[in-house]
Formats: C-alpha cells, structure tokens, sequence
C-alpha cells in the first residue's frame, strides 16, 4: 500500500521538485547557525549594501547579514508553521471524527462550537494570550513563538473538522464500516481502523494546506507588529523590514518574500502529490 | 538650509498607524510659556534652525493635496482629537493665539497679547483682558465676537458637554463680555500658561447649546476663521476644503483649496508623491523621503523637534505588586549602574551611522524650547562603564559574558545582570535604536531582553493596567516631547507626587524618582509670570535630572514632511501642526 | 427543510450569546483602553482623562458594561464609537457600500474564473493545462497579498502609463476620482488593482478546491455508468460530474459570504479603499470597544447564518444527507 502511494507521489513531478526544494529549505533552516553568521550581530559600517560574496544577500539598514536573517528566519517561520499545523491537526480531527461518527447532540454541540471558533478575532487572541503569558508563571514564554504558533492553531483547525465530520459522515454509512460494526468492533477501532484510513488523503492535503497558510498568516502578524517581537528574523518581520526598500535593496525585499514563496509553493505541490497518491480513485 | 540633505521626522513612519496625539494637550501645543515668552530678546538671533520656503512672488490659484495616513476623528478640538485631525482643524479654525516657529507666542483672533506692561493682565494676575481683532467674519459671513470666545468656554469647560480639554478650563471663574471686541478672564489662582487658554475657539452661532456639544453637527461640519472652508468629507477617502472667502486676510488664502487624502499605505504615499499626485507627505519615512528625493519629485524640510528618545529607568523595584517608589530596583536603583549605562551606549554610533545624522545630539530633555537648559553632558567611555559595573558588585566571573551579582545588597549572588528593555511595536526607527542599545550594553556585559509592545499598551492607563503606570518594567525607550508650556507637564512628568498609583492613576513620573527639591522647583517655576525666573528653577531640575539620571536622552527627533517642488511659501514649525500657515501656500501653476 | 431553519435559527441564540460574552471578556482582557488613543504622551492630564473614562462607563465592573452593552444591543442600538462620537452604525454604514462592492466584485470575478479552471484541470488532468493552471494558481496562493498588491501598484501605477493620456496606467487607489461626477468606467478603472489582488488568493483556492471535488466525482461510478450509456462526454462531465462536484463549492461560498461584510485590510489599506477592514483595523488599535463588538458580532450573526445556508443548501443539492 505505502509502497503505491510512493510511487504514485513519485510520478507527481512537481510535487517531487516540491519535495526537494522543501528538503533543501528545511535543511537550510537546519544548518543555518553552521553555515551563516549571527543574524542579530549589527555592522553599522556595513549598513544597506548589496549582494556581495562576504553578504550573498548583502546587509540591511543596521547592517546585519540578510543571508543569516533569511535562513535563522526560516527556522522560525516553518516551525510556527509545523507547530500550528499540528495544534491545529489534533483539534480538528479530533472534533470532526467525534461530531461526524456519533452525530446527533455531540455532532450539533461541536459543530456550534465550530462556529463559535470561526467569531473570533484573531489579532484579540493573540494579544490577550501574549498578556496573559506575561501575567502568569508561564512568563519564560515571553517573546517566543509558541503563543503566535498556538494562537494561530487553534484559530485554524474549523475548517479541518469540517472536512473531517463530512468525510466521517459519508464514510460511516458505508457496507465496510457497518461489516465492522456487525462484527463487533468497538468505536474506536471502526474510527482508526476503518474509517480514518479514508479520511488520510483529505487531512493530510487539508494539513500541509495549513503550514502553507500559518505561513502566510505569520508574515501577515508580523507585518502588522503582532507576530514575533524583533529583532528575532522570522520572513513575515523581514518582509516588513524590507518594505521600504523595495525599490534601493531589492535582493533584500525578495529574499524573504521568495523564500515564504517556494516554501507555500512547494507544500502546496507535495499536498498536491499526495492528494493524487492517496487518492482511491486515482487513475495512474 | 545646510542642514537639507538630512531627512525628516522619523517617528511618524508608521504607516496607517494612529500616532494619536490628541487636542487633550493642544493648548500645551500651542503655548509658549508666559508673559516674558514673546519677548524678542529673549530668543537667539542666529540663522533660522527651521525651513521657510521663500519662493516669490506667490501665483495665486490651484489647489494643493496633502497626504494624510489615515481619517481624522473629529474636527473640534474641544472633544478631543488626534493629530492627524488637528492638521485638517489648523486650516479651518483659529484660535486667540499661535506659536510663531520660534515657539513664541504670536496673536491670533486676538488683537494683541495681554501683559502685565499693556494691562492685559492685572496686577494680582488673576485678571486677563482680551482685545480682539476687529471686523473678522466667520466662513459664513456672521461677525466673530466676544460671544464666541464666551461660547468657546462655556463649552470647554465641562466634560459632561463631552469636553476633553475641561481641566484646562478648571482655573477660570468667569468670562466675561464687556463688548462685542473685549473679553475679561477671571482666574481663582494664577495660569502660568494664560497666553494658551484659548488655542481655538468655536462659533456660536453655528455650533448649538453648550452641553449638547458631543453631538453637535459642528463636529463633522465646522464653520470657522480659518483660511479654508471644509466642502466635503469622504470618511476615510478625502477631506475636500475651498478658499475661506472671508477670511481676514487681504489676498489669501493663495490656493484655492487643500485637498487631504487618506493614503494608509507608506508605500501609496510615496508613489503619490513621485507622481505628482501628492503635494505634502505628512511625516514622510526616511526611506520614503530618499525615494521622492531621489526621483526628483521633492524635498524633505525640516525643523528640529520636541521629540526625544529617552531610555527610562524604573528606579523601583518592579512586579512587586506595588506601584511605590520604595523598594528602590535591585539593578537600576544603584546610581551607578545608570551611570554605568550612560557610558557604555555608543550615542554617536546610533545619531551619526545608524541613522545618518538626521537626528540631534541632546543630553537632557530641559534644553529644547525656550528653556534650553545647558547640563554636563554625557560621555561615551566603554571601560569607565564596566569599572563602574565592577564596584557595584556586578562581575562576570563565570565568563559568560553577562555579569552576575557579587555582593550586591539586596541582591542575590549570583543572579545575571539582566534587564527587559520595552519600546512600542511599529516604529523601525526605534527598533534599530533599542537593537543598538542591546549590542552596547551587551558589550559591557549587560543582558537586556527586547519586547516591545503594542501602542495601547504602552501608553495605556491606570485602568487599562499599563506597566508603564504600574511599574512593572526596567528599562523603556521611547519618544516624548514638551510643548511651547510645558509648566503642567514637567509638573506630571517629574514631581515627586506624580508617582503613579491607585490614588494618582494619572501621575506620569513613572521613573519613580522623588526628590522633595524637584518638586518645590517646578511649583516656584510655575507660579511666576516671569520668564527668567521660570527658567533658573526648570533649569535647577534639569542639573538634578542629569545628577540623577532617571532618564537617559539618546536623541531628538527632527520634525518634517516632505513637499513637492510646486508648493511654496510653507514654513515648518515643531510649535504648530503642518498646515498653520496654509495661508501662505502656493502651487507653481502649470 | 423550514422547521429545521427555525430550530437552527434559535439554537444560534445561546451561541450568539456565548459568543459575545467571550469576546466581550476577551476585548477587555486585551491591555490598553480606548482613551489609550488620547495619550500619545508620557504625561496627560488625569483629571480630564477620568472624566472621559467615567463619562464612557469603562469603570464600571465588567457585567454591568457587557449588560448595558447588552440592552442597547437587544433594542437595536449598536452604541457609539468612542474615538470619532459617532453612532457605531453610521460609521459600519459609511464603510459598508464600499467593501460590498469590492469584496462582491472580487467574488463574483473570482467564480467566473475558477469554475472553468477548476473543471478543465479536472477533466484534463496532468495535461499541460491542468500543469500551467495548477501552476499560476499555486503561485496566487503563494504570494504574501499585501506584497503581490505592492508590486501591482508599482507596475500599473508607477511604471506604466496610458499610452494616450500619458497619465499612470491604474488609478493609485481609492473608489473613485476625487470631485468627478459618478461614473461606471471611473468606477471599474478604480476596482480592477484591488479586485485582481483579492482574486489571485481566491481563484487558486476555489479552483483547487472544485479540481479536488471535481476529480472525486468524474471518477464515481455513477459517472461511469452515465459514459457508459453513451451520453456526450460534455454533458456527463457538465450535468453529473459537475452537478455534483458543486454541493461542496456551494457550501464553501456560503461560509465565505461572511467574510464579504469583514472587507479585506491589506487591499484596503494598500489601495486606501475606504473599507470595513481598515474600519476594524483601527477600532481594534484603538481599542473601540462599542464599534469592535459591533463588527465581531455582526460578523458572527453572518457566520452563523451562512453555516446555516450552507447546511440546508447542501441537504437541498445532495438529497443523500438528511437534515437533523
């Protein structure tokens, strides 16, 4: 089976370029406080210059690196993306296999619930929840990114549970789920044996949609001033850095924004890829 | 203008951001201290340090577009507004008096200023006499009159009437109208800031009943003495004004029209610009501005600010529940840790590189305006600093490179030296300062850790639970300025009974630094009507600021917008909003 | 289908309810307050400053602010906005035309070009039209908007010029010309920057998503059997393959007409269209407590519904799904 699946994703070519650039990106982030200097470390003598073999993506308006600030903003970037996706993952699923297999009351009461969610304002969440770190024991957390990578998980998971419920719905009806239930299984095994397995190509397309998108979401945050504080690099504070210097430092306004490019660009694809690869239906 | 090539204001660069400043304190905005204050000797007669455009002659015609970044609120002052409302309000509405770009008091609606030599003001002090310009009519033609300036107070001085400059009012017993081009001001004590008391006044006859005055249509509508009549407003899009065609003036306004434009995006601002499209750019970026210089669409112009960028030091020990300035900070409260920082932060670094000499050096916030109180400067001396680290008590001996506590009273042995350091969120500028800041201090062995937070926050109130207020904080860098009077803020900002707290939740000395001598110097600054006398005692608390050092100045700020080559005859002013002498504007005509 | 609206409809009451507690708790639980905005300085005058928090109820304990939030609300009167004294509907009001016509235009230009997309990447899929579109589209969706609308300001407004008037090619931004009588091309040359910024998001999103059903679909065997009786290749793709593909699209333009009232604050803010985003934007760094809950909440009330819409819309289409 898995064997298949790998080698449908395989035929997929642009989800395989995607797959690639992503491992080069990843790896990047990886390494980066191997292969680039310290992002933060100022060189007021250095300040705005271009492309150069000591700066690949020259320096920006304090001097620092923007080669270093680019990958070490990586590192936060794909994490606030990975760490949302899952926060995200776990809800979503969760409460739309719930509400979709049980149906009736549980199914009314999550899918209001749901709703709820969907109401509330988002740049709120993260303020109070920024306050309310600093205001408690939970004050080491200041300044990082696990509030922005949760605010943005649990703000993200509606749309999951939705696809999730329905999928459940349509799925639980069918001959299989009921032989199951006819002999025996307990709800729990009908759910993760019988009708997740189902459910896998529309949450991990709908999951690697959403790093995609807390990508996103994060470099709007942050050009609003409410992602992460600077001067930790992440793209969405890079991008806003850049902004003014589009027109004298363009590698600088482009690196950032090409970076969260080809990361959303080759998730998108791999989600693409393994969309097809998992798809029961698939053709090839 | 040697000075042109540098670039204007910066911290305004925060595009569609509410730097919101409001008419809470224009009548501080306007004033320039008392009687003594207009006095022509009393200011230096050396070049010009603002910009006056002195193309000639004006071609009267055209119309001008001024760039806003976002929409005003409300056009009467007396219910409070933002600045960027004021910069509409200045072209439409007047007041008894302005501030000239020396910051000297100049007459407005008022035929002359009230002294103690001309019997303006009695000899108890408690007595103002207003003489009013004659034969002034309002856009709509009605007479201007004492009535109005009556109207004007009965309005201001209730908050119940939704008035949000009532305290300002609080000293006045009575105003009285003895003829139509006469008003006589009773005061229960003396208004060291009297010259300031009516920055704008509103006309009664097109406005309504006092305490109706949240609600009065006036507030979206004004009719004024102002050169330009408001025609149109698209809320959020354009603010349309026409030539005020009874305006006092013999042959101005020479525009026919100013349009303000609501462009949010920096950005849209600056192509604007570039293409003709936008005549001033209020508070342009420094970005921004090299980009419309660079293409040849305008010039940055520029005076010097009131705006100065402080680090300020709680001298209270902070998250400890108590808002007191008792216990002292187990760090910042030891005088020479202060000290110590004051010499390891590499001013000129930050003035002259990072930022390009587009700012000025200042070593105390009492030497802008009027005042100009001298004070032994700082020094920038890296190993003086960590001498003075080392016989605090705070050594590095674990070699991290952060010093840690060694026999430090009240201290634990062993804790780091390390400090929370908050601006707000939004300003680049800023971010570059407190990024420098951090690296200077890090070199010393100082740990600071940057948050900066949201404007709200910063500047919240008691109620809201500010850090600020509550003290609850080490270090803020931030931007504040005095105005022309500052008498009532210095009083705010450093009296020893300003400290913040339950009681005095609208106290500003959140530094926590009381000395009783302080506060008996701004109380015998701001109970004189003499200019001289005012200065020695804001002066003697400036030396004991910088003996102290609660705050520590790193830079002040320019003031500026960008113009385009076809808009003369504009002179820019830190004293006034950008568009107080749009009478005087003109455009080349194609 | 009527008795299920009805019991839907009054379900949402406690939810509405729910909601707006929560996010009344939440607004006020944000640091910072609404005469924050009046306080640009260090030092402000206190005794005037209470009198404004006094006058504006804001020391009051939090029921009794949420209970009289509450009885306005309830007899249809939204409050006032703190910063400009204005009623809070006549500020949603001067806001509303503008954002409907944006967001509804962007919309409706959106559908027109994801559905035929969305279809033919389906039909033809791994041909080099499902590539190039899957392409273009993954592209939209992978720029950062307000960086994409930059760009478009640059080019169409900076760079290029009408080759006959010599004037910027676009419109820098705003809804129409300013002082010039209404006119539809005025009207439409002012739309088409911002509409294109919005469409290149959603046009990727709604064809991706409608490729993804579509693919679903051609491949049921209700479909085969349709191609297996011989009808036109073009009919089973359009009446069954199609047909169905579209419940699930329905259903997402139904949660997304919300979002048509919330506006677009990046378009707005980048091309200055006088807009709901930019509205809430500012109310919520103001800390406007009276316009935030009246945004928020209307919002709400449009989610709910649209939830509603959506759930009926997809028993109507799909007869398989009984509502419950």
């Amino acid at each position: 089976m898995l064997d298949l699946v790998v080698r449908r994703f395989m035929r997929h070519k642009l989800a395989v370029a995607g797959l690639v650039v992503l491992a080069v990106l990843i790896l990047s982030a990886i390494l980066a406080p191997v292969i680039t200097m310290d992002p933060d470390a100022l060189s007021v003598s250095e300040r705005k210059q271009g492309p150069s073999l000591w700066h690949p993506f020259g320096t920006d308006e304090a001097g620092r690196d923007i080669f270093a600030r680019t990958l070490h903003g990586g590192r936060i970037s794909l994490t606030i993306g990975l760490a949302a996706t899952l926060v995200a993952l776990a809800i979503g699923t969760a409460l739309g296999a719930a509400a979709g297999y049980f149906g009736g009351v549980l199914d009314a009461l999550l899918m209001r619930l749901t709703d709820a969610f969907l109401c509330f304002p988002q740049l709120f969440v993260l303020i109070v929840l920024g306050t309310l770190i600093n205001a408690t024991a939970l004050r080491f957390l200041q300044g990082s990114i696990v509030p922005i990578a949760v605010v943005i998980g649990v703000l993200s998971w509606m749309g999951l549970a939705r696809l999730v419920r329905a999928t459940f719905l349509s799925l639980k009806e069918k001959e299989f789920v009921e032989a199951a239930r006819a002999a025996g299984g307990s709800n729990a095994r009908i759910m993760l044996r019988h009708v997740l397995p189902g459910a896998v190509g529309p949450i991990v397309v709908q999951a690697s949609l959403l790093v995609a998108a807390s990508i996103i979401t994060e470099s709007g945050l942050s050009y609003l001033g409410y992602g992460v504080q600077p001067p930790t690099a992440t793209w969405g504070n890079l991008l806003r850095d850049a902004q003014p210097h589009m027109q004298q430092l363009p590698v600088f306004a482009i690196a950032p924004g090409l970076m969260i490019f080809l990361t959303v660009i080759s998730i998108n694809f791999v989600g693409d890829g393994l969309r097809d690869a998992l798809d029961p239906y698939g053709r090839r | 203008m040697r000075r042109s090539p540098s670039r204007s204001s910066a911290w305004h660069a925060r595009w569609w951001r509410i730097a919101a400043l409001v008419a809470l304190m224009t009548p501080l905005l306007a004033g320039a201290g008392a009687v003594g204050a207009q006095d022509a000797d009393s200011t230096p007669a050396a070049e010009a340090p603002y910009y006056s455009d002195t193309e000639g002659p004006p071609q009267p015609g055209g119309v001008a577009n001024f760039l806003l970044y976002e929409d005003p609120d409300s056009l009467n002052p007396l219910v409070g507004q933002t600045s960027i409302a004021v910069q509409v309000s200045q072209a439409i509405l007047e007041g008894l008096t302005y501030n000239d770009p020396d910051g000297v008091f100049q007459p407005g609606l008022a035929a002359e200023l009230p002294t103690l030599e001309n019997g303006g003001v009695s000899e108890d002090l408690t007595t103002v006499t207003w003489k009013l310009k004659p034969d002034v009519l309002w856009s709509d033609g009605t007479p201007f009159t004492s009535a109005d300036v009556r109207h004007t107070w009965e309005a201001a001085r209730d908050a119940a009437n939704g008035s949000a400059v009532a305290s300002e009012y609080e000293l006045i017993d009575d105003v009285q109208t003895p003829d139509p081009e006469t008003v006589v001001v009773t005061y229960s004590a003396f208004n060291a800031g009297y010259l300031d008391q009516f920055p704008w006044i509103v006309p009664q006859h097109a406005t309504g009943a006092p305490e109706e005055m949240a609600n009065w249509d006036f507030n979206r509508a004004p009719i004024g003495t102002g050169p330009f009549v408001l025609q149109e407003w698209a809320p959020a899009e354009y603010l349309t004004t026409v030539k005020n065609e009874n305006y006092r003036e013999e042959g101005k306004p020479y525009l026919d029209g100013i349009n303000f434009l609501v462009v949010p995006a920096e950005e849209a601002r600056t192509a604007r610009m570039i293409q003709g499209d936008g005549d001033v750019m209020l508070w342009a970026g420094d970005e921004a501005e090299q980009q419309i210089e660079d293409a040849g669409a305008g010039m940055g112009r520029i005076a010097p600010g009131v705006w100065v960028v402080r680090m300020w030091f709680n001298l209270s020990n902070p998250f400890d529940g108590d808002p007191g300035a008792e216990p002292p900070h187990p760090i910042l409260g030891d005088i020479r840790v202060r000290e110590a920082i004051t010499m390891a932060v590499n001013r000129e670094r930050i003035n002259q590189e990072l930022l390009e000499g587009r700012v000025f050096d200042i070593d105390s916030p009492f030497a802008v305006g009027w005042m100009a109180c001298e004070v032994e400067p700082f020094t920038y001396d890296p190993e003086a600093a960590m001498a003075l680290l080392d016989e605090a008590g705070w050594r590095d001996e674990d070699g991290d490179g952060i010093r840690e506590a060694h026999g430090v009273a009240g201290v634990e042995d062993g804790t780091p030296l390390s400090l929370m350091m908050n601006g707000y969120t939004g300003f680049s500028t800023l971010e570059l300062i407190e990024l420098a800041i951090q690296e200077d201090l890090k070199a010393v062995g100082i740990d600071t850790r940057l948050e900066n937070q949201e404007f709200a926050v910063i500047f919240g109130t008691w109620a809201d639970g500010s850090p600020r207020l509550l003290g609850d904080f080490d270090i803020l860098v931030f931007d504040a300025g005095w105005f022309a009077e500052p008498g009532k803020d210095i009083l705010l900002d450093l009296h020893p009974d300003q400290v913040p707290s339950e009681e005095t939740p609208g106290g500003g000395n959140f530094t926590r630094w009381v000395r009783e001598d302080v506060g008996e110097w701004i109380e015998a600054a701001n109970s004189s009507p003499d200019i001289e006398t005012r200065r020695e005692n804001f002066c003697k608390v400036a030396d004991a600021h910088r003996e102290d050092i609660p705050t520590f100045p790193i830079l002040q700020f320019s003031e500026g917008s960008v113009y385009s080559n076809r808009i003369h005859g504009y002179t820019v002013s830190t004293w006034e909003y950008a568009t107080w002498d749009a009478e005087n504007w003109w455009v080349e005509q194609a | 289908m009527a008795a299920f609206a009805i019991r839907r409809i009054v379900g949402a009451i406690p939810l509405l309810l729910f909601v707006s507690v929560a996010v009344f708790a939440l607004l006020h639980a944000a640091p910072g307050g609404p005469t924050g905005a009046y306080m640009r300085r260090g030092s402000m005058n206190a005794a005037d400053l209470a009198a404004l928090e006094q006058k504006l109820g804001l020391n009051d304990p939090l029921p009794v602010q949420y209970g009289k939030w509450l009885g306005r609300v309830v007899q249809g009167d939204l409050g006032m906005a703190v910063t400009t004294k204005r009623p809070v509907a006549v500020e949603i009001m001067d806001r509303l035309p503008h954002t409907l016509t944006l967001m509804a235009v962007a919309w409706g230009a959106t559908l027109l070009i994801a559905i035929p997309i969305g279809i033919f990447s389906a039909v033809r899929q791994y041909s080099k039209f499902d590539h190039a579109v899957t392409m273009l589209t993954f592209i939209g969706q992978s720029i950062p908007i307000f960086w994409f609308g930059l760009i478009l300001l640059l080019v169409f407004y900076m760079r290029l010029e009408n080759p006959i008037t010599g004037e910027p090619l676009m419109p820098a931004g705003g809804v129409a010309t300013m002082g010039a009588p209404f006119s539809l091309t005025d009207r439409i040359h002012h739309l088409l920057l911002p509409v294109t910024m919005l469409a290149a998001g959603w046009v990727a999103w709604y064809s991706r998503f409608l490729r993804a059903s579509m693919l679903e679909t051609i491949h049921q065997d209700y479909v085969r059997t349709a191609r297996a009786k011989g009808l036109s290749e073009r009919l089973v793709i359009l009446r069954h393959g199609f047909r169905n593909a579209a419940i699930p699209l329905v259903t997402l333009m139904a949660l997304d007409v919300p979002f048509l009232f919330t506006g677009a604050l990046f378009t707005e803010v980048i091309f200055a269209w006088p807009g709901m985003g930019r509205l809430f934007y500012a109310a919520a760094e103001r800390r406007d407590y009276g316009l935030l809950m009246a945004i928020i909440m209307i919002t709400s009330v449009l989610i709910v519904l649209a939830n509603i819409l959506a759930d009926m819309l997809y028993a109507w289409l799909d007869p398989r799904i009984r509502l419950s």
